[in-house]
């Protein structure tokens, strides 16, 4: 597949993933935008690697994959150690402290 | 692997290896958080024995480079990795009766420090910015779960919640950056990154790095992206508000040295008016909202904001001046701010629902009721304020005289204006505590013994650099020869 098509759903999904952390409330969907964001590297990570013809792009995924993960399960404990304390998991309704 | 010297690596892997050995033994010393705090120290103390067994060879001036290149060991890491171990070793100490007094003497805790210490040496001790972006997730994972560590505290959870969405969300534009930049220049190792931006820099190129610096001014809390540090400096327990402020700070602004100063320092030309206005827009900002702040710890965060703005005038200046007035205000940054939020620590009365010892008012007259804490809260505020003889005098001094120097004058007066009303709010506090009769009967917590060490080195540091700070303004023109 033509790498310039590949870089192009990447920024799309980059952009999603920017817009899904704007717009959306629920702490668990803004994590989830957070993560298409770094997919949306991830593509773009191994279609310059594929353009380059080497395989060091394809490494770093793993790296930001693993680092995803670590990332995944921090924020789900916050926010398991918030829902425990307030019941909700909407930033809005987390008002102690000013958004 | 034949270029993967362990002796190099050591001051990160060592941290790293105490870390995990504190978490084995966290369950045993339930409720002895200290022993464990040993731990940490000795781990530290390590780290720090491991560097300066480096330094005599990168002293020099050589770079010696590891995996594949992917360390990189030079005097101006070297000195970074000491810095921070520094404030590490400081916060432990000062965190042994404080975490018990706050009802979170969790023997992880130490080994949490001790991660986000591994992470940042990591992040200054390589010119690959892969090892950045691992350096950095590191201590900003550790630190997230620092900041709720008081998980009874509604405020100390949300502020948790807030660091790490908006801390995900800046990693996910400096991973996006990296794409790019790797795209463009075919490679993440800083001077390869540097080649290409001299030769032919792409658009891609200049949107890659625009992303990695978006990342990079929300870790040191640029404004516009500085709306996550009062608040989570406010909601963190105090002592990981104290390394925050300090750390993250130091760390971060070692790679926007090496990354700016270093490898875009041929096109400076192209980031220069843009650093200048953010530096304009950062100080004149943070110190307006300060004066309006009644919380010492919210004020506290202000202002450090406000001095990553003085930090950025000399990222402008002509790199023989001011990359060695970026390192001196660091050192003397790190001094006085970790001893203010310390003072902060000290005094600050609180439960799970509020925490009324850090308003203002309940610092009027503190300085008769415990004098030593009086003066050394004095101290350090006068050192942020830029009076002499502290090392916060030294520090602007230093700063402004680059900015001179390289015919910034704009950036110089703004400065200046903006120290003047810094002093405002400062000295709101001083007056507080020295000039105000007490609000409340309630007698102030006593001071423990570890925490009044630790606010001692901090006030002797403030002080000795604002007095003597000849050696160490030579010793770092020298280390910002070798940026990249």
């Amino acid at each position: 597949m033509e790498p310039r098509l590949v870089l192009a759903v990447s920024a799309v999904l980059f952009t999603l993933g920017v817009l899904g952390v704007l717009l959306r409330r629920g702490a668990i969907t803004i994590l989830m935008s957070v993560e298409l964001m770094l997919n949306a590297a991830n593509l773009a990570f191994i279609a310059f690697s594929r353009q380059a013809g080497t395989a060091e792009g394809q490494i770093y995924v793993f790296f930001v994959m693993t680092l995803a993960a670590a990332e995944a399960a921090v924020g789900l404990a916050i926010v398991i150690a918030l829902f425990r304390l307030k019941g909700t998991t909407d930033v809005d309704e987390v008002s102690l402290l000013k958004w | 692997m034949a270029d993967f010297d362990l002796v190099l690596v050591l001051p990160a892997t060592a941290l790293a290896a105490f870390a995990l050995l504190t978490l084995l033994f966290a369950p045993l010393f339930r409720g002895q958080g200290r022993a464990l705090g040993g731990v940490g120290l000795l781990g530290i103390a390590v780290s720090a024995a491991a560097t300066a067994r480096l330094w005599p060879a990168a002293g020099a001036g050589a770079r010696i480079a590891t995996a594949g290149g992917m360390v990189r060991v030079d005097a101006f890491g070297l000195f970074f990795t000491l810095v921070l171990l520094a404030i590490g070793a400081l916060t432990v100490v000062a965190s042994f009766r404080f975490l018990e007094r706050e009802q979170a003497d969790h023997g992880e805790f130490y080994a949490l420090v001790l991660l986000a210490l591994a992470g940042m040496v990591v992040m200054v001790q390589t010119t690959h910015l892969l090892m950045v972006l691992v350096g950095l997730e590191v201590f900003s994972l550790a630190l997230y779960v620092l900041t709720g560590l008081t998980r009874g505290r509604a405020r100390s959870v949300e502020s948790a919640l807030k660091y790490f969405l908006l801390g995900a969300f800046s990693s996910g534009f400096f991973v996006y950056g990296l794409a790019l930049l790797y795209g463009a220049a075919g490679s993440l190792d800083l001077v390869r990154i540097g080649a290409a931006a001299a030769s032919d820099p792409s658009p891609m190129l200049w949107i890659g790095a625009g992303l990695v610096l978006v990342g990079l001014a929300f870790k040191i809390g640029v404004v516009p992206f500085h709306h996550w540090i009062p608040d989570v400096y406010q909601g963190a327990p105090t002592n990981v508000a104290a390394f925050m402020a300090t750390a993250t700070k130091t760390a971060a602004f070692a790679v926007l040295l090496r990354f700016l100063v270093g490898a875009f320092g041929p096109s400076h030309e192209a980031w220069a008016p843009l650093v200048t206005w953010l530096s304009i827009l950062t100080m004149t900002v943070a110190n307006l909202v300060a004066l309006a702040q009644t919380n010492v710890k919210r004020l506290l965060a202000y202002s450090s904001v406000g001095h990553a703005g003085y930090l950025m005038i000399a990222l402008v200046c002509r790199p023989e001046d001011g990359v060695r007035a970026i390192l001196f205000y660091l050192v003397s940054y790190a001094f006085m701010t970790l001893g203010a939020f310390l003072c902060a620590a000290a005094v600050g009365r609180g439960d799970a629902r509020s925490e009324p010892g850090y308003d203002l008012g309940s610092w009027a007259g503190l300085g008769w009721r415990r004098k030593g804490l009086g003066v050394a809260m004095s101290l350090f505020l006068f050192s942020l304020a830029g009076i002499p003889p502290t090392a916060g005098f030294l520090g602007k001094y230093v700063i402004f005289q680059s900015a001179m120097r390289s015919h910034e004058y704009l950036l110089a007066v703004v400065g200046v204006l903006n120290a003047v009303v810094a002093a405002g709010y400062y000295l709101r506090v001083v007056v507080a505590i020295w000039m105000r009769e007490p609000e409340t009967e309630e007698e102030p917590y006593p001071v423990p013994v570890s925490l009044a060490a630790v606010l001692v080195a901090a006030a002797a540091g403030v002080l000795v650099l604002g007095l003597v700070p000849g050696p160490l303004l030579d010793l770092l023109g020298r280390l910002a020869a070798g940026l990249v």
